[in-house]
């Protein structure tokens, strides 16, 4: 099989079961091109190579003497290295865990390896998940920011590194580099996946999610990783859907919410005017798009969110920050500071506006099949003191709701653009069903300007 | 407190600004304190932005075990 590193799970787990490709084989390909690209894009933080390729052969062997373990069954895929690895680094990126071999995998590893999958490493993302930017360059050129937090994992997955990464969202952290780096970044539901074994930013906010090159290995990922986990009490008792099966029943047109209202008002001219061009060309092809107004003052939930985030934060990081200030980058610190000197009160009142939020906000979601806003105010900056503004995922990671980014065209200076699909919470079939069709309806090919 | 049904809180941006300045001499000192201004300012707008939109008497925190459960 050529050109390995361009399939997608959906093409790999299929060849790999009936034999046509051995996890060896794929292993190999997707080393190479990491041997050929990472010093450029500096994606990986840990690739444990025989580690790796010892898990390889033993699911080739598996696949031999007993079948698949699962639908991942030998897939490499990457974890943001604040995803807890039994065994393999997990730094944070900060020069506080430099050294840190977890005892136990997090629940979403756990399951990745339950179905088979390989960890082919650590994915750069910014210190601790917060804001001081990391060596990472953006996949479609090198001089712009590649997004955060999860940037290693986006390039990587951009750069056809690897097929998959496992990432979490607090803000707009897997949203915002999936459209700086034009690939889909999917959140579920707060509470759909496990938080067990992931350093946290906010535990009230965390959501466990995945960088993917299409709808269809999102959700393929979810069906792996999604249920209850008895060491998280987050994790919902909600029952799952098949979402691979509701993929591939007859797909109908979906019914769309453009929401205008404050996305447009942060987001650049160009952003704009692709929204309105790609909303147009769905609808041309079928889809029912409608212009919705939330019944909430938006400004408000950013608020919210911005004293939650840095006081839960505040608080996990408190006493190793006041005792080992210098082991924290300047962001990260003013973050912590801010969040420190958080009166008590505001940060209860924030959260129980958010309740507010949820209820309000999931009777419009309710109306469509997903609400649609550009995925971010601006292509990805020209700056790498920065990683970009999360505003336009801040409402809806607020409320918990699956958010979804899906690569939609290029700017004049060929930067990738994006979408954001909004669903209701806990109904991640139906968001995930709309994408999906909304993703053939543009069919748009995706790769970067990359030679090796 | 209440006013038109909206619960709020007389305060204004910049007493909140004084609350927020001192807490940061106190815990990291003048010299940083003044070093982040900008962002006590702006973190002082979004408190002051929660004071003017207090929820109601019945409105319960969305705890993480609320949050991933259904609405």
């Amino acid at each position: 099989v050529a050109n390995v590193e361009h399939l997608m799970i959906s093409q790999l787990a299929p060849l790999i079961r009936t034999g046509q490709l051995s996890s060896v084989e794929v292993v190999e390909a997707l080393l190479r091109r990491i041997d050929a690209l990472e010093t450029r894009v500096h994606a990986w933080v840990t690739i444990d190579r025989q580690a790796v390729l010892t898990q390889a052969r033993q699911r080739d062997e598996e696949l031999r003497q007993s079948g698949p373990r699962g639908l991942l069954h030998g897939i490499p895929v990457g974890c943001k290295d604040i995803l807890y690895t039994a065994g393999l680094k997990t730094t944070a990126c900060s020069r506080a865990y430099t050294d840190f071999i977890p005892a136990y995998d997090a629940t979403a590893v756990s399951r990745l390896k339950q179905a088979g999958a390989i960890i082919l490493g650590k994915t750069v993302c910014t210190e601790f998940a917060v804001n001081d930017p990391p060596p990472t360059c953006n996949a479609w050129n090198r001089s712009h920011t590649p997004g955060g937090s999860s940037s290693g994992s986006a390039v990587a997955v951009a750069t056809q590194m690897c097929c998959a990464t496992v990432d979490t969202q607090t803000a707009g952290d897997i949203l915002r580099p999936a459209a700086y780096n034009g690939i889909v970044g999917f959140k579920p539901t707060y509470g759909r996946i496990s938080r067990y074994g992931v350093i946290p930013v906010a535990w009230s906010l965390d959501t466990v999610g995945m960088l993917t090159r299409s709808v269809e290995d999102a959700a393929l990922l979810l069906q792996v990783l999604a249920g209850p986990d008895p060491h998280d009490p987050s994790a919902s008792p909600s029952p799952n859907a098949d979402y691979l099966a509701r993929l591939s029943s007859r797909p109908h047109a979906p019914r769309l919410g453009l929401v205008r209202q404050y996305f447009y008002e942060h987001a650049d001219h160009e952003v704009c005017v692709h929204t309105d061009q790609v909303v147009e060309a769905l609808r041309q092809a079928g889809a029912q798009i409608e212009e919705v107004i939330l019944p909430v003052d938006l400004t408000l939930l950013h608020a919210a969110h911005r004293i939650m985030v840095s006081a839960e934060c505040a608080a996990y990081h408190q006493e190793r920050f006041v005792s080992h200030p210098e082991e924290y980058g300047p962001k990260l610190r003013e973050f912590l500071e801010l969040g420190m000197i958080t009166p008590v009160v505001p940060y209860l009142q924030a959260q129980r506006l958010r309740q507010r939020f949820r209820r309000k906000l999931q009777a419009v979601c309710e109306r469509v099949d997903a609400l649609l806003t550009p995925a971010a105010p601006s292509v990805a900056p020209a700056d790498h003191s920065t990683t970009g503004s999360p505003i336009l995922q801040l409402p809806w990671t607020l409320c918990g709701f699956p958010t979804l980014a899906l690569p939609s065209g290029l700017s004049a200076k060929q930067l990738p653009l994006g979408l954001q699909f909004v669903g209701q919470a806990f109904r991640e079939e139906r968001l995930l069903t709309a994408a999906h069709w909304c993703e053939r309806a543009l069919h748009l090919q995706f790769v970067p300007p990359f030679e090796e | 407190m209440t006013q038109g049904g909206k619960m709020s809180v007389d305060v204004t941006q910049e007493q909140l600004l004084q609350v927020l300045y001192q807490q940061a001499v106190l815990l990291f000192g003048r010299e940083r304190a003044e070093s982040l201004e900008p962002q006590l300012k702006e973190r002082a707008g979004y408190l002051w932005l929660l004071f003017q939109n207090l929820p109601q008497p019945e409105e319960e925190p969305a705890w993480v075990f609320f949050v991933g459960s259904p609405i």
